[in-house]
Parts: structure tokens; sequence; C-alpha cells
């Protein structure tokens, strides 16, 4: 049976669904030193490639995926809070203090806009 | 799951207060839910704004980006940084190297070595039709707090840092404000907290210095959670060498992306997660609705020709389906 490289692993418990995505994997990876051999590991490319075409709902099964616990740009790279959602399938939900809450899709909305999202 | 939800004209408006100031080269606009806490959400915002820049802008000699891309290697960064670069390299992971940090020294090569208002187009400039090094070349040590680059690896976080720091800035803000906050920082945009009634009112433009009050820039979307961010060809293009070129690269080609899309916008958890997608997503060209949609994003798209395509549960516009050009 062929060794699977640490990294490896943890990036395919990370990617199970979707949420190997910048705001998770910056929670679960800041500071473990994780990322220190990604460039040095070839097979991480296809591991990728593979696993975040998988399943997943935004609309019902994402709970706020945005790291939680610090929220301030003074702390250390690793206390972006909780690490441990790799077992769980990414299936962590927030505990941010400052109330951030379950992403639900953007409805139309008739009310006056006072910002505008474009290009930049 | 796609809810339409008429608000007469000025409902909305009840309690959110916003203000407006520039930083990182664009225009910010903090929004808060209960109108009286906008001071200390603005404070809280312009002091994550402030590590952002000092970490991590391009055109900053003082900045540690300045510094590492200076001289390939850099002790002592910061947690703004690290995190910063973190990001980048997850999100070029997560698009497969659609969004890859190291573009730097094309943007270089193609004359966006200056912040952007100050670029010259009549300095001949140099044009190199090569790859961009890959993003697995940076070799980052958050415990060391080290980072090292290749030679001639320079590295740009404009896909990722803005946007990150607009997540953190409107965490940051919610929870010294004690109410909602929403942060945008041109055009990327982040929400935090409670929401207002109705949530936060965005209006969908090709550029994000559109006037938000006009109807005929685009349509309006509600969100109450996450992030939403707008990547395009509408912005920050320039001359170089007589052809027309723009700030969004392939990292495939090295060079500027065909401009298949006018905009996409995405909707997502976070800020940082719906900016990298849109990147992709405006990368990748003609499959970017499939891409999209095979990674479950609410996302819509306007094509060169004007043409509006949505995935996931992005509302369809109500009004026309194209888009003036």
């Amino acid at each position: 049976v062929p060794s699977i490289h640490p990294t490896e692993r943890r990036l395919r418990l990370l990617t199970r669904t979707r949420y190997l995505t910048a705001a998770v994997a910056a929670a679960a990876l800041a500071g473990t030193g994780v990322l220190a051999d990604l460039a040095a590991h070839n097979s991480i490319r296809h591991a990728v490639t593979k696993t975040t075409s998988g399943s997943g709902s935004v609309q019902s099964t994402s709970p706020t995926t945005t790291p939680t616990g610090t929220t301030g740009s003074s702390g250390a790279s690793g206390t972006t809070g909780t690490t441990g959602n790799s077992g769980a399938g990414g299936s962590s939900s927030s505990s941010s203090g400052s109330g951030a809450s379950t992403y639900t899709p953007p409805v139309q909305s008739y009310a006056p806009a006072q910002v505008s999202t474009g290009a930049s | 799951l796609i809810e339409s939800r008429p608000i007469a004209p000025g409902a909305g408006m009840v309690g959110p207060r916003f203000i407006r100031f520039p930083a990182l080269g664009c225009a910010a606009v903090v929004g808060v839910a209960a109108a009286e806490r906008l001071d200390a959400a603005r404070e809280a915002v312009q002091a994550e704004v402030e590590a952002c820049d000092a970490s991590c802008s391009r055109f900053r000699e003082d900045s540690e980006l300045s510094r590492l891309n200076a001289s390939g290697r850099l002790d002592g960064a910061s947690p703004w940084l690290i995190r910063a670069l973190t990001v980048a390299l997850a999100a070029a992971q997560a698009t497969s190297g659609l969004v890859d940090p190291t573009v730097g020294q094309t943007l270089i090569d193609l004359g966006y070595d200056r912040s952007f208002e100050r670029i010259d187009p009549d300095v001949p400039l140099l044009v190199r039709a090569s790859h961009v090094p890959a993003w697995r070349s940076i070799r980052l040590h958050p415990a060391r707090h080290r980072v090292t680059l290749p030679a001639g690896v320079r590295v740009d976080l404009g896909a990722t840092a803005k946007a990150l720091c607009a997540d953190l800035a409107a965490r940051r803000a919610a929870a010294a404000a004690g109410t909602g906050v929403l942060v945008s920082l041109g055009g990327d945009i982040a929400v935090a907290g409670q929401p207002p009634s109705g949530g936060w009112v965005v209006r969908v433009a090709a550029r994000a210095d559109a006037d938000p009050a006009d109807p005929g820039a685009g349509p309006t979307v509600a969100i109450h959670a996450g992030g939403l961010a707008t990547s395009g060809t509408a912005a920050r293009r320039w001359k170089q060498a007589g052809r027309d070129v723009h700030h969004l690269i392939d990292p495939r080609t090295g060079q500027p992306a065909a401009e298949v899309w006018r905009t996409v916008t995405v909707a997502a958890p976070s800020c940082v997660e719906a900016n990298a997608a849109s990147t992709a997503a405006a990368v990748v060209g003609a499959g970017a609705p499939r891409w999209l949609a095979e990674h479950k994003y609410d996302a819509r798209l306007v094509a060169a020709d004007g043409g509006v395509v949505v995935t996931g549960a992005w509302p369809v516009d109500a009004a026309p389906e194209t888009v003036p050009a």
C-alpha cells in the first residue's frame, strides 16, 4: 500500500468537502508549519484537484467557514482558532465572537444600495 | 432557494450608516447596522487596513512584501504577512494554481510596478512572454516567521490580501462596535455580526467605484453573511507597448487573461474565498460557469458582449438579461 505523505493526508481530510478554500485552509494550516513543505511535495496538486471537485452545498451545509478566534491583526499567526475540523470533513462551525452567522446566498433586493461591488 | 424580496425604497435604510475613505489604493466603505457605532467600527477597520498595508503593499518600499521581493528572504515576518501568504497559498491550492501569488514579476514586466495611478504608458516597457513561476516555489515557515523566494520570483498578493483584510476588518469592527458591520475595500465586501433588517444591500456593477445609487449600474442584491467580490477587466487597465493590458494575469500563460468576462461576481462564506473564486473564474475563461458550478459557488458573470450568466443560487436579474456594452 503506497504511503501517503502526512501533508497530503491532511489536505485530503480538509478537502473532503469543498472547504479547502482560503479562509478555512488558513485557519487550519496557519502556524502549523504544514505549508512549509508543500512546495517540495509534488503530489499535492493532484490531491487538491481531485478533492476540491467533490460535494458540498453552499446553501445548506456550510456553517460559516470563516476562521474562528482572534480577529485582530496583531495576534500570532497560529491563533486563528480551532484546527480540529480536519477529521470531521471540514464541518466546523463558527464560534466567532463577532456574531458571524451561517452563509446564505444573496437575494434580489430593491432597496437603495450604499455600496457597490465591481472590478477595482 | 431564490427569494425575491421587494423592499420599498428607503425601507432598508432605517438603521445602517456608512462612511467612505481612501484605503489600499482604492475606496473603503464601512457600514454599521447601528448608526451610533460607526466611529468604533471605522477605527477598527482603519487599524486592520494599516496592518495590511504595512505588510502586503507592493508599492511601499518599507512594506514587508517589498523587502521580501527585493531580497528573496524575510526573517521576522509579521503575523499579518504570514497569514496573508498562507491564505494566498491556500487560494492557489484551491484553484489549482489559477490564482497564483507569484505573478508579481509578470505585473512588473507589464509596467504595473508602481501604484496604479502612477503607471506611465509612455515609458517603453519590457515584454516577456514568460510563464509565471509556480506558487509552490514559495517557502513559508510560519513557526520561524521566515519566507524565502527563489531568484527572480516576485510575490503579488492583490488577489487575496485586500479581501483578507476586508474579512478581518469586518470581524474586528463588529466585535469592537458590537453591531453588524460591512466593510468594502475596492468592492471586496465582507460582512460580520448581525446584519440590518433586509440584509446589506449591494449594487453589482462593472466597477467598484460605480455610484451605488445608480440603478443603471447593475442589479442589487442583499447579503446577510460572508463576502462578495468581483473580478474583472473593467478596472486597472493600461497601455503597454501600444496594447491594452490589465491586471488579471493568467498563470498558465504569463499574460493578461483573455477577456471572456467583463466581470465575475461571487458570493461565498468569506470575502477572500469569494475573491479567489472570482479571480479564478475570470482567468479560466470560457469554462468559468462550469468551474463555478462545480465548486458550488453562487455567482454572476457578465460576458464581454454583455450577456449575463448566473450559477448556484445567485438570483436572476430582474431587469435586462444583457448589460449594455
